[in-house]
């Protein structure tokens, strides 16, 4: 049930994007808020990740894991 | 003094805060064991090569910013790659240094949630920000014969503790030398690539090289002392599992009856460690200023910090992660990006320095 709540929430906003945001961005104002807006909005949705334990969100940890070969070359060493 | 401009003095002291307080909790080369200072001294080269490049591009390109000076050179697609890959290297460097330093705030004060340890230290960073990369520059200043008394006090302080012994034998083999230069180059010495954002604001950077110079010896002659008081007072292996070597050194201190002289230590750790996360903080503000071409990178500072906070969280839910992360994975990304930017930027601008010269040769 969450899950389509939250999806209905993302749809909104995406379509709110494509609508609006074009004319946002023709305004320098408007880019500054887009970012700020946009850094909030990814605080918000990683911070829901956290809590509720969903791991939906792209973790860079698990990409630097594909790193462990060399960092146990180099503890080998 | 405008809010927006640094003096040559100020970005001498803030190199120096920087290096200090970037390693002051955590002792990245004590993977080289009893060879630790050596790796020190050894990779204190990285820090020398990145400013001297430093120093000579914005000499070239003077109040241009290190973002745009990529885009002219290396065209607007390659340069903009290499941007954004250099703004997650220092978004990875600013994560640790919050998770440092709210870390040892968490020794200090243990019933207080780390949330409320990385709100309160971002808000004062935040704040600093907001008044202009010039506080961070008289915070720096006002800082600084502070600093150097508690540096010198704990130095005094040790000396009648150290043993030399334990750093026997020096330099026994050469693969965990290896090893502790490298962590060690990451961090802190790459780390100094952060000066890239503060350079394009200093007025007079040529004149001013043997400062910068001075300053960064005297950072790296005190992380050396530190690397040698950690391993002669808790020997190599106390050295290598603890946390925090130097707040175990600084316990084992005393002066006569007065005992528990770690916490006026907490001074110095704080003021040093704050001051490098500030630095990252403004030079992450700035570096995404550029990116996106923002003329006012006020309403980015407290997204982005919040942003900082919550990230940190989510990609090190607990010390073991950040311990394995952090510290064995990430420096192999930081330290490339950190020393491949600067050095491809470098080449390049030689390389159209050479191409303009040969070009006016050949008008003449």
């Amino acid at each position: 049930m969450y899950y389509n709540l939250i999806l209905s929430i993302v749809l909104f906003f995406l379509l709110f994007l494509l609508r609006e945001g074009r004319s946002w961005l023709k305004n320098p104002l408007g880019i500054e808020y887009c970012c700020a807006v946009l850094l909030f909005l990814l605080s918000l949705a990683y911070t829901l990740d956290l809590v509720q334990g969903w791991h939906l969100m792209p973790n860079p940890g698990a990409i630097f894991a594909k790193l462990k070969p060399l960092s146990d070359l180099l503890e080998i060493i | 003094m405008e809010n927006k401009t640094l003096s040559s003095q100020q970005i001498a002291f803030m190199i120096f805060l920087f290096l200090t307080g970037s390693s002051l909790v955590y002792i990245p080369e004590i993977a080289a064991r009893q060879s630790a200072w050596i790796a020190c001294l050894l990779a204190s080269l990285i820090g020398v090569y990145i400013i001297i490049i430093l120093l000579a591009l914005f000499t070239r390109f003077p109040d241009m910013s290190i973002t745009r000076i990529s885009e002219l050179l290396l065209g607007k697609i390659a340069g903009s790659v290499l941007n954004i890959l250099l703004f997650f290297s220092l978004f990875l460097i600013a994560q640790g240094l919050l998770y440092n330093l709210c870390l040892l705030l968490g020794i200090i004060y243990p019933t207080v949630c780390s949330f409320i340890h990385r709100s309160l230290v971002l808000f004062s960073a935040a704040y600093c920000i907001y008044r202009g990369p010039a506080a961070l520059g008289r915070l720096c200043e006002s800082f600084i014969g502070l600093i150097l008394f508690f540096f010198l006090l704990g130095i005094t302080a040790s000396f009648p503790i150290m043993d030399l012994s334990e750093l026997k034998p020096l330099w026994p083999e050469w693969k965990p030398l290896l090893s502790g230069v490298f962590f060690v180059a990451d961090w802190p010495f790459a780390q100094l690539l952060i000066l890239a954002f503060f350079f394009p604001l200093v007025q007079g950077l040529k004149e001013k090289k043997k400062a910068f110079i001075g300053w960064y010896l005297l950072a790296v002659a005190i992380l050396i002392f530190e690397d040698l008081q950690v391993i002669s007072i808790l020997g190599q292996e106390l050295a290598e599992i603890s946390r925090f070597p130097l707040l175990k050194v600084n316990r084992l201190t005393g002066f006569g009856e007065f005992r528990r002289v770690e916490l006026f230590f907490f001074i110095l750790w704080f003021i040093v460690g704050f001051t490098a996360l500030t630095v990252y903080y403004q030079g992450l503000v700035l570096n995404l200023k550029e990116l996106l071409r923002l003329e006012n990178p006020r309403p980015l500072i407290l997204p982005l910090g919040l942003f900082l906070m919550v990230f940190t969280s989510y990609m090190y839910p607990s010390d073991l992660n950040y311990i394995t992360t952090r510290l064995r994975y990430v420096p192999f990304y930081t330290i490339s990006v950190n020393l491949l930017y600067l050095t491809i930027i470098f080449i390049a601008a030689s390389l159209s320095k050479r191409r303009l010269s040969r070009h006016s040769r050949g008008e003449g």
